[in-house]
């Protein structure tokens, strides 16, 4: 099995256009890019993976802040090769691969909680972390780096407290 | 005076377990002289008066205080442990985070500290076992408490409560910057600028000795951070950095503190140096002297 192998397989069945680069890491691995156009094709790419006997190892999510889109790359492992998918969503939803591939189970629901990217056809509601009483999608908030090292606090509500006691 | 007997529980409001690592030890370990206050610990809320609190209530956790703090029977006693639970510390702000845990419940003594030295919670417990004795027969608590245990001391090595040496401090806000918690805050008034040190929001980590330009700002091995809820907003280290007058212009400026002298003049004696006029008009004197 190597790289070719898999793009050679999916590449007759995707519906969409796409874009494959493969690519070799340091220590000489095969990882393989592929970017999709058509949403449906996740769903193939998943199941050409479990075909292959791979897995969802874990999914990124980003905010395009620009045009107010999303970008999600899956990355799966078959046997040491990295198969990295992106695809980009102007809705808000993804096509679930959860009902073919287990493994994409917590990086779904991940994403639906942090980016607020409903992965359509997961079969889990249930929040993995967040409280009911936050909104979805956190991390589409802008928070510079130096904010995040410096301190979160932005409100003065308990300074004003002390402010008042102590004689300027 | 009837003697009452102290029921501790214990809430976590989702702490990073820190202080529950500090807490356990605390009261099992005899030398921290919690078992001469006779303080039992109970399974059940239903069965304390005395409750201790750790974390900066999550989200998450908000819906389970509440519900724990409708089945304590009255009268009760509340001791916040760790900054968190005073006021949230360094996650004050958060989306995640509800607090600080006097939102809630009425606190009556806090233990301040990211964790707190087992040495504070036992104090903040014999605190609490005397607010709550007062509460019990019913007696109004007075607006502070003395120190409970007295032979406690740390090592030197210890950061405890932070203290700022106003000469050496040229109020450069590097302190207020690098502060993780927002536990410094440097306000311009006429005579100056106010560097305020709060020790309830205070996360001990040294950050700002650590930053500071002049060596102004230092942490003591004072780990005197128990109060009582009254003193949350005055616990506060209060000191005035004055500006000056120029003697050349007349306009008020920010002189150069000692310790700032004493780093950029290491082979001079600083005490040759004008430093009565302001950085604009020194700038001109000296343009003068070397061009004109």
């Amino acid at each position: 099995m190597n790289i070719e192998e898999f793009n050679n397989a999916i590449k007759s069945k995707l519906y969409g256009a796409y874009e494959i680069k493969e690519d070799v890491d340091h220590y000489g691995n095969d990882n393989s890019w592929i970017i999709l156009h058509e949403k449906k094709d996740m769903e193939v790419i998943a199941k050409a993976v479990k075909a292959f006997k791979g897995r969802c190892v874990v999914a990124t999510g980003y905010f395009n802040e620009a045009d107010n889109t999303h970008t999600v790359i899956y990355h799966f492992d078959i046997d040491g090769m990295i198969i990295n998918v992106q695809i980009d969503t102007d809705d808000k939803t993804v096509i679930s691969i959860t009902p073919i591939l287990r493994s994409a189970d917590w990086a779904e629901r991940e994403l639906r909680e942090m980016y607020d990217v409903e992965p359509i056809g997961h079969p889990t509601k249930d929040r993995l972390f967040l409280d009911y009483s936050i909104a979805k999608g956190v991390l589409n908030e802008y928070i510079s780096l130096s904010k995040m090292q410096m301190g979160v606090s932005d409100t003065d509500v308990l300074w004003n407290q002390v402010n008042k006691g102590v004689k300027a | 005076m009837s003697e009452v007997i102290p029921k501790l529980f214990r809430i976590n409001t989702g702490s990073c377990n820190g202080c529950d690592v500090e807490f356990m030890p605390t009261v099992l370990v005899e030398k921290f002289g919690v078992s001469t206050l006779g303080v039992e610990m109970v399974e059940d809320i239903k069965d304390a008066n005395l409750i201790a609190i750790t974390g900066p209530l999550t989200a998450r956790s908000e819906s389970f205080l509440k519900s724990a703090v409708s089945k304590i029977r009255h009268p009760y006693v509340v001791v916040g442990v760790g900054t968190c639970a005073i006021t949230c510390g360094i996650f004050r702000d958060s989306y995640a985070i509800n607090g600080p845990t006097d939102k809630i419940v009425d606190v009556n003594v806090n233990v301040a500290g990211c964790p707190p030295r087992p040495q504070s919670i036992a104090e903040g417990i014999a605190k609490g076992v005397k607010v709550l004795n007062q509460v019990m027969n019913g007696e109004a608590t007075p607006k502070t408490i003395d120190a409970i245990f007295k032979d406690f001391s740390a090592p030197e090595s210890f950061r405890g409560r932070m203290d700022l040496n106003p000469d050496m401090c040229t109020a450069c806000r590097t302190c207020e910057t690098v502060c993780p918690s927002t536990a410094i805050k440097i306000t311009e008034i006429a005579a100056g600028h106010v560097h305020n040190i709060w020790h309830n929001s205070c996360c001990y980590c040294g950050n700002c000795a650590y930053f500071c330009p002049t060596g102004a700002i230092f942490s003591t091995n004072s780990f005197d951070t128990v109060k009582l809820q009254s003193e949350k907003y005055e616990d506060v280290n209060s000191e005035i950095i004055k500006s000056s007058t120029c003697s050349s212009c007349g306009d008020t400026y920010m002189p150069p503190s000692r310790g700032l002298l004493g780093k950029g003049y290491v082979h001079d004696d600083v005490k040759k140096l004008d430093t009565k006029i302001c950085s604009k008009c020194r700038k001109e004197a000296n343009f003068k002297r070397m061009y004109a």
